[in-house]
């Protein structure tokens, strides 16, 4: 307990005298924080919530017990991106706190004490954010709801400490490969042949159970068992797992074979570091496939619920708006998890700029055009992310049209074409937050970064 | 102070830089003349201005004050493409270490500025295992800077630095972070390919016996020349 409260206060200690590179990291995780405790919080008071309540906001989908325990669910699916966003926030000024770590090794720390203190710096930023969400949430919620429960001032608790705990346990998990040595030198172990064993038996896991609701023909169980949300996720998951495994176990092939025929050095670089590194795309790439899976599918699946609702729309003497509403609002959601994960590859991408900006410096320094760099950039993103995306988006979109087929039982649905610009869309996207990097590219390889070992 | 080196028109002349980095005064009032296929030694204590000068006299960086001129060429003057241009093709560029690209095979980061000078990528190959051959590092062609020892990948930069047959070659501790054995090879290696192609090297050390390897030494202090002579 005694060694937990040095590291937390050389942890503060640290936070404090940070440079304004090392703020930004601070600032991001404390915003990555703050929606994951604003997330929380909010699935905190939901929860104890029974039976039927008129609540003003929502559009209706917190007042059934039925709509609400699907709001939670999904809120707690947002939880994927904004945990991947927090490890994203970890590496950012990985270089600056490299060194930190070094010095920490060299006056004494054991390899995994400054893990354990870099986790707590983010601990520590984290406590911020929740702080900060905690702060609007709890006068929020007096106003809609004048006397909350006591498990719903509970639950608030545990979110506002649970956070930054999560939080530091993301970024351990994050630097769990990184290994300073009292000498400056920092070792990044990378698994050798790819996913570790959990990603491999969950993967096999999911496929064993996607195969069997697929083959058990629709006549044999009710049609809601077989398109339940729980199923449609569990589809999205395997997909989104297999197009990582394929990027990962492609990449190599894929840089081998575009360096082999590469005649431009920009191509060239960024086919070298691919073959060099080949999970590292994927890695990168994870939860922006997982995303365009989910994206594709809710396409078509949109597009299929909107045709039924349609159909019989003489049914529902309130009328389909509201429906419409919650379909609307988990595209929201989901638009809400692209962007965090747009942001965390924008961060990942200036992250890797910032690791190798010595090396840069002496490229340009040496006469290779920034232009060349810059370009190998943004094909270190678009050369593995153009096969993964494709496949994403075509799971995706096969979810759409087995759901259709499913429902084209009761009634005729379209083929849901409009999810394969999701894929597009999100290539774009991606190619956008990669080149947010590019200005601190330009930064990084001024003449000056020559000057620092 | 200034160095003149003697030389009626040389290749390159700085006059007068001054360059500072923030409140620190790296270069104060550096006169340097460089004579085609002379190797020059600039040697100084720790915060003496050498990289300073260096980054200066290649284009790297722009001095505050003072005047370089190459080939009639005023560089302090020039866009930073040209500079660039002239990097790829006229000077050759050499560090303690970094300049290497760590996802690059040896042959491939030889042959790069072949490739930017717009060479075909068997073109670039061929010539550069040429120069890895001549180098004695064509048995390292397939290997990526982090499998080569130190001295390996140091041969590999300067064979870099001299495959488009530049008119000067800008080294920066070039033997900094290696042991006396590889450092003399790195030595050997530059100043014998320097002399036979007539290519003027512009060397910065701290190091007197890298530095006896010169024909010229001059010695820096607190941003101005202040010793220059014939080396023994």
């Amino acid at each position: 307990m005694s060694s937990l409260m040095s590291d937390l206060r050389l942890a503060w200690l640290l936070t404090r005298g940070s440079d304004r590179r090392e703020w930004w990291r601070v600032l991001l995780t404390a915003v990555g924080a703050t929606a994951a405790a604003g997330l929380g919080l909010v699935v905190a008071v939901l929860l104890p919530l029974k039976g039927h309540h008129r609540v003003s906001v929502g559009g209706g989908l917190l007042d059934e017990p039925g709509t609400r325990i699907g709001v939670v669910a999904a809120l707690l699916l947002l939880f994927i991106p904004v945990l991947g966003f927090l490890g994203q926030c970890a590496r950012v000024g990985a270089v600056h706190r490299d060194r930190r770590l070094a010095a920490l090794r060299l006056a004494g720390a054991g390899p995994g004490q400054t893990r354990r203190i870099a986790a707590l710096e983010s601990g520590l930023a984290c406590l911020a954010g929740s702080a900060v969400a905690t702060a609007f949430a709890v006068p929020a919620l007096l106003r809609l709801w004048h006397s909350p429960v006591p498990l719903a001032w509970a639950g608030i608790a545990v979110v506002t400490v649970g956070v930054p705990v999560l939080g530091a346990a993301v970024s351990a998990l994050m630097l769990r490969a990184v290994v300073a040595s009292p000498l400056g030198r920092i070792r990044r172990l990378r698994p050798a042949e790819g996913p570790g064993r959990l990603f491999r038996v969950a993967t096999a896991v999911l496929a064993l159970t996607v195969v069997y609701i697929l083959t058990t023909p629709f006549h044999d169980v009710p049609f809601e068992f077989a398109l339940t949300p729980l199923t449609v996720f569990g589809v999205c998951l395997l997909i989104g797992a297999v197009a990582v495994w394929l990027t990962g176990a492609s990449a190599r092939q894929l840089g081998e074979g575009v360096a082999a025929r590469a005649q431009r050095p920009a191509v060239l670089i960024a086919a070298e570091r691919l073959r060099e590194d080949p999970w590292a795309a994927a890695r990168t790439h994870a939860a922006v496939l997982l995303v365009t899976v989910v994206g594709s599918g809710f396409m078509g699946i949109r597009q299929v619920l909107l045709s039924v609702l349609r159909d019989r729309a003489d049914r529902y003497a309130e009328g389909i708006g509201f429906y419409e509403n919650g379909l609307n609002l988990v595209g929201l959601a989901l638009l809400f998890a692209l962007a965090l994960v747009l942001t965390a590859l924008a961060v990942g991408t200036a992250e890797s700029v910032a690791t190798r900006r010595r090396g840069l410096a002496a490229q340009v320094a040496a006469g290779v055009p920034y232009p060349v760099l810059a370009r190998a950039t943004l094909l270190e993103t678009a050369v593995p992310l153009a096969p993964a995306l494709t496949l994403a988006g075509l799971g995706g979109t096969t979810i759409g049209v087995w759901y259709g087929a499913a429902a084209s039982e009761h009634t005729a649905i379209p083929v849901p074409y409009d999810a394969l610009l999701v894929p597009l869309g999100v290539y774009a996207a991606c190619l956008l937050a990669a080149a947010t990097s590019l200005p601190l590219l330009r930064r990084s390889v001024r003449p000056g970064e020559l000057r620092y070992a | 102070m200034s160095d003149n080196g003697g030389t009626a028109v040389p290749l390159l002349a700085a006059r007068d830089l001054a360059k500072a980095h923030g409140r620190t005064r790296a270069l104060e009032g550096a006169s340097v003349d460089l004579a085609a296929g002379e190797i020059l030694a600039v040697t100084g204590a720790s915060g003496s201005g050498k990289s300073t000068l260096l980054h200066c006299l290649a284009g790297i960086v722009r001095p505050d004050e003072g005047t370089v001129t190459y080939g009639g060429e005023r560089l302090d003057e020039l866009p930073e493409k040209r500079l660039s241009e002239l990097r790829r093709t006229e000077f050759g560029v050499v560090f303690q270490f970094g300049q290497l690209i760590p996802e690059l095979t040896a042959v491939d980061n030889v042959g790069l500025p072949l490739l930017l000078a717009g060479a075909t990528r068997a073109e670039a190959q061929q010539r550069a295992g040429e120069w890895l051959e001549r180098f004695g590092v064509r048995g390292q062609a397939g290997l990526r800077p982090g499998a080569m020892s130190g001295g390996q990948a140091q041969r590999v930069a300067l064979a870099r630095a001299l495959v488009t047959g530049p008119r000067i070659v800008f080294a920066d501790e070039p033997t900094g972070a290696l042991d006396s054995l590889a450092s003399e090879q790195v030595m050997t290696a530059l100043i014998g390919t320097a002399r036979e192609s007539g290519t003027a090297v512009l060397l910065i050390t701290h190091d007197a016996q890298v530095a006896a390897y010169a024909d010229r030494e001059i010695r820096l202090a607190d941003g101005t020349v202040a010793r220059a002579g014939v080396t023994a």
